[in-house]
């Protein structure tokens, strides 16, 4: 989890607000005031964003469903002992900082389906190691297909 | 009640007459203490991931400049307590009775109060700041606020009833509350008796809602789980009453009556101490 800067903020999350006022300005300082919903949402945004480019996900390749994908985590429930998971990314759902994204593989003919947050601290490392040729965003069609179509 | 000897008057307090003025300094706690709370805008939740890699549900409260703008004492109002303010609005916007009360403790125009019962040791001077640095991450806090207004709702989303069944010849009646009551005794159907109505939109507190983490320059709170109300909406955030039965603040400390920023103090986010590794247990 990254650590915030102060009211200011570096150069780098200061690009976030891009020349407006700092989300968390008290409303006595603003000249223009808006609705506090739509200060709130911009808030969550600019605080989502700031937490996305801090995070150590900042440096995984970008992705989406159809390429195959090798995952680096750590797993804290058996010592936090990194493992190697290998499978096809069946979905990617954007949402800033929660970003998620879920592999499937065959392993041992059973079929396997894994999800983990993108900027989770257990998910060490990403790699794409090759990719299919899809014309979904979603392929959860391949859950009613045979294990062929699924294993990588 | 800690009884302090408010007798010093510092500069630019205003005093009231017959009443004592009152300082604005550190004092140590005594466990009968309730200091002041704040009014804080819920600003939406996310997800933060502690330091063993557990995921924790937060919700982002700002506080838009807090200030205490009426100090009522025992002796001119019969309880002690602090008024506070927080928010801005014009001064076209607000009635002339309330831009009276505002000149009259000289605080800004402020746009929701909301008023704190402390005990006599908590007191603190009419515009004094209470900033998110007030709070300790770690503590536990109780955060009142108006729920979400769901509307006029059957018994069965309203009170959690079970309904009638949705077949074997029901007429009508699937959602229905069933009967009312008994027969000629009592021979009438009992007040508060839940039947549909309105639903949210009312005042609720969800209590011991832990600090995770403090962002004094940015004056954030970061909380963990729900609190009541839509994003945007003001809520009252003050130390969790059933924690202080407990000795919570005698344990963790949280400055007291408020934080006193001084010029040398560095202001760094502080995250809550999570206790010891979760999975180790696990394992055993």
């Amino acid at each position: 989890m990254a650590a915030t800067s102060g009211a200011e903020g570096t150069a780098e999350t200061q690009a976030i607000w891009q020349g407006r006022h700092a989300p968390w300005t008290p409303t006595s300082k603003l000249t223009k005031r808006k609705h506090l919903t739509k200060r709130s949402q911009y808030m969550m945004e600019t605080l989502s964003r700031e937490l996305e480019q801090q995070s150590h996900a900042q440096k995984f390749p970008e992705f989406r469903a159809g390429d195959i994908l090798e995952c680096t985590v750590t797993v804290p429930e058996n010592r936090r002992r990194t493992s190697v998971v290998k499978g096809l990314c069946i979905a990617k759902n954007n949402a800033g900082w929660n970003t998620s994204f879920t592999i499937r593989n065959i392993v041992g003919n059973i079929p396997i389906e894994r999800s983990y947050p993108l900027h989770s601290p257990n998910l060490v490392d990403l790699k794409v190691v090759g990719s299919k040729r899809v014309r979904r965003a979603k392929l959860y069609y391949l859950r009613d297909l045979g294990n062929k179509f699924s294993r990588v | 009640m800690g009884s302090q000897n408010l007798d010093m008057e510092p500069e630019g307090v205003v005093e009231e007459a017959g009443t004592p003025a009152v300082p604005l300094e550190s004092r140590p706690w005594s466990p009968d203490s309730r200091r002041c709370g704040v009014v804080a805008v819920k600003c939406g939740m996310m997800s933060l991931w502690d330091k063993w890699g557990v995921r924790r549900p937060i919700t982002v409260l700002w506080i838009d400049e807090c200030q205490v703008t009426q100090t009522k004492t025992e002796e001119k109002h019969g309880f002690n307590s602090l008024q506070v303010g927080a928010g801005s609005k014009k001064k076209k916007q607000v009635p002339t009775a309330l831009l009276g009360h505002y000149a009259k403790h000289q605080v800004p125009i402020k746009r929701k109060l909301a008023e704190f019962q402390v005990t006599r040791d908590a007191l603190l001077p009419e515009g004094t700041e209470i900033t998110a640095a007030h709070f300790v991450a770690g503590q536990h806090v109780d955060v009142t606020g108006i729920t979400i207004g769901k509307g006029f709702q059957g018994p069965m989303k309203r009170h959690g009833f079970k309904g009638l069944p949705a077949t074997h010849g029901v007429s009508k009646a699937h959602r229905s509350h069933g009967s009312t009551g008994q027969c000629q005794d009592p021979g009438k159907v009992f007040k508060g008796k839940k039947m549909a109505g309105q639903m949210g939109k009312d005042r609720r507190t969800v209590q011991n809602v832990m600090v995770y983490q403090v962002d004094p320059s940015r004056n954030l709170l970061y909380v963990v789980g729900q609190v009541p109300g839509h994003k945007g909406n003001f809520v009252l955030v003050k130390d969790a009453i059933r924690k202080i039965w407990e000795g919570e603040h005698l344990r963790l400390n949280p400055p007291f009556p408020t934080y006193i920023p001084k010029l040398e103090d560095e202001l760094s986010i502080d995250v809550a101490d999570v206790g010891p590794d979760p999975y180790e247990a696990a394992i055993g």
